[in-house]
């Protein structure tokens, strides 16, 4: 029958197409780049100036100063390797603290200070119910994944 | 026939009612040239950030003028029932395709050709010194374009308020080679002619390819009666 | 024709038990997350709702393969019925993560891989409903949108793996050891009660489709 044999076509298609586009979007794996790490932005050097990037890491414990009657946010995101002094002016998200991971909208300034125009918090993917004095503070660490960071 | 000159016999009728009537190619190249002007206009005078995002506006121009031509594909046949008598002709249906599919590269190719050069002077871009990887470029995004664009006019042919249904079904499956597109287009104007470039040629190559393969052999299905 | 079978009637009872049960705990029962506090509880209707939007989009695949095998209608309707539901459901998976996104990651919205790959699956299934809903002759309906069908699938499993792919402001995909066991077991059973919710809302759907169909070909014999 012309039909079966169509639709066999069809299937084998479908598994082509299935590995065929599992190739392509290998081919974006390494393209799409949602953000850039503090390393391989500090790497970029000058060249990165004033372009509009995302940066995401995680914020640098003890690095963060607010000002609350300026709005003003500064800090430092790091990774295992390098890290970058952030600006932001506006008001935190909620779940903003030392530690948590972030990624940052913004541009690279001639001072090497990356001056945030969107400050979006990247929680992990654990859930667990308030136990006694509760906070996890290894939670984080697990948000750059190792791999992301050469 | 064998499928080379059935492919040959559709190529040279459409491109001859093209040369003769122009009717697809002038308005094709009006609309893309509205297009980039309402950009220019809705964007205003920040000729820094029109540069910036010039290789997106132009992609955008171009499918967006590619998807008008494309819902006239089969409209010289359609309209005297022709189709049909190519449908029964004997031998492979996949001629058809392949035929109009040509047919619409050759046609969005020529009128790049054209488009690109205007926008270089709409938005003071350098495309004479990079002449040659824009046009592989272009060619490469062009491919990935018609192979499912044609794909898909067939597909909706017969459907009512066509016009609306083939950008809804093909702009989704289109996101990869527009990436790809616009990227390395973007890329080369910046004066980084084949470094960072190269792996949104390559993307676009096996987009190209794949589908290309894919949407031949599957073509009877969408056109079967 | 006539009545739909009582089974329909008890699954559709059983979803609902299910769901005010699965969403009491939820809601109620279950302690929030440390660190987010009330609003993870999002997680038992976002969650649930896109695993069963993939459910729904498998068995669009599956439908629209056996109905290009056999040409039987039945196949494509039951193709149809649950594109429309998954549709739904995963609709419903974006307008929670954007309720849920803003408080915690402090956007509605952002073009990360996973949210853009999710919003072009919804497109895509969009599509496959726009195409059955212009088109009248039930053949030629049932076999492009089943092409549709089969091509569209691929996405599922790219919006799956975009977390692990690429780099993304979505967090990856939670397992039993990313999660306390009373969340997990609470999560797990919201799953189960939007599986029951969509099979039940797909049958009623395929009974509907049968309908109009019987009503397509009196209407042809008609005229």
């Amino acid at each position: 029958m012309a039909n079966s044999k169509l639709v066999w076509g069809l299937l084998g298609v479908a598994a082509v197409v299935a590995s065929a586009g599992m190739l392509v979007v290998g081919g974006l794996k390494d393209n799409v780049v949602y953000f850039l790490t503090p390393s391989e932005l500090v790497a970029r050097g000058t060249e990165a100036v004033d372009q509009p990037l995302r940066l995401g890491g995680q914020v640098k414990p003890g690095s963060v100063s607010w000002d609350a009657e300026e709005m003003d946010l500064i800090f430092a995101v790091r990774d295992s390797v390098g890290e970058i002094g952030v600006r932001y002016t506006g008001a935190q998200p909620a779940m903003f603290r030392e530690g948590i991971g972030v990624v940052i909208e913004g541009s690279m300034q001639g001072d090497g200070i990356f001056e945030a125009t969107n400050l979006m918090v990247k929680h992990s993917n654990e859930y667990k119910a308030p136990h006694g004095d509760s906070i996890p503070e290894t939670m984080y660490e697990s948000i750059i994944r190792p791999g992301t960071v050469e | 026939m064998a499928l080379g000159s059935r492919v040959a016999a559709i190529v040279w009728k459409d491109l001859l009612i093209e040369v003769r009537t122009k009717a697809s190619f002038h308005s094709m190249l009006f609309f893309a040239a509205l297009v980039l002007f309402v950009f220019s206009f809705a964007i205003g005078p920040d000729t820094p950030l029109l540069k910036r995002i010039a290789a997106g506006l132009l992609w955008v121009a171009i499918i967006f003028t590619g998807i008008l031509s494309l819902s006239r594909t089969y409209q010289a046949e359609e309209a005297g029932g022709g189709l049909e008598g190519l449908r029964m002709a004997p031998g492979d249906p996949r001629g058809i395709y392949l035929g109009k599919l040509a047919g619409n590269i050759l046609l969005l190719l020529a009128m790049e050709t054209i488009l690109f050069p205007a926008s270089a002077v709409l938005f003071q871009l350098e495309i004479a010194r990079n002449a040659l990887p824009l046009a592989g470029i272009a060619i490469l995004g062009t491919i990935g374009f018609s192979v499912v664009g044609t794909f898909y006019a067939a597909l909706t042919l017969n459907l009512r308020a066509r016009e609306i249904l083939l950008p809804l079904l093909l702009i989704p499956a289109l996101v990869p080679p527009l990436l790809g597109a616009v990227n390395s287009t973007q890329l080369v104007l910046d004066g980084n002619p084949l470094g960072e470039a190269a792996v949104w040629v390559r993307l676009m190559v096996a987009y190209d390819v794949t589908f290309f393969v894919v949407c031949t052999w599957i073509f009877p299905v969408a056109v079967e009666e | 024709m006539g009545r739909s079978s009582p089974l329909v009637g008890w699954l559709g009872g059983a979803a609902l038990t299910l769901m005010l049960i699965g969403s009491a705990i939820g809601l109620f029962f279950v302690a929030a997350d440390a660190e987010q506090g009330e609003v993870q509880r999002l997680m038992y209707v976002h969650v649930p709702a896109a695993w069963t939007a993939f459910v729904a989009f498998f068995l669009v695949f599956i439908g629209s393969v056996l109905y290009l095998v056999q040409r039987d209608p039945r196949a494509d309707r039951f193709a149809a019925a649950c594109a429309e539901v998954g549709v739904v459901f995963i609709a419903l998976t974006l307008a929670t993560g954007m309720l849920w996104g803003k408080p915690t990651w402090g956007v509605w919205w952002t073009w990360d891989p996973r949210l853009t790959t999710t919003a072009l699956l919804l497109a895509v299934f969009v599509g496959y409903l726009a195409i059955r809903g212009f088109s009248d002759d039930p053949d030629r309906r049932a076999r492009w949108s089943a092409v549709v069908g089969i091509l569209g699938f691929i996405q599922v499993p790219i919006v799956y793996l975009s977390v692990v792919w690429w780099r993304t402001l979505h967090q990856p995909p939670s397992s039993p050891r990313s999660v306390s066991s009373e969340i997990l077991w609470t999560w797990m059973l919201n799953f189960l009660a939007f599986l029951l919710v969509f099979s039940y809302l797909a049958a009623r759907r395929a009974r509907l489709a049968r309908i109009e169909a019987e009503l397509e070909t009196r209407q042809a014999y008609d005229v």
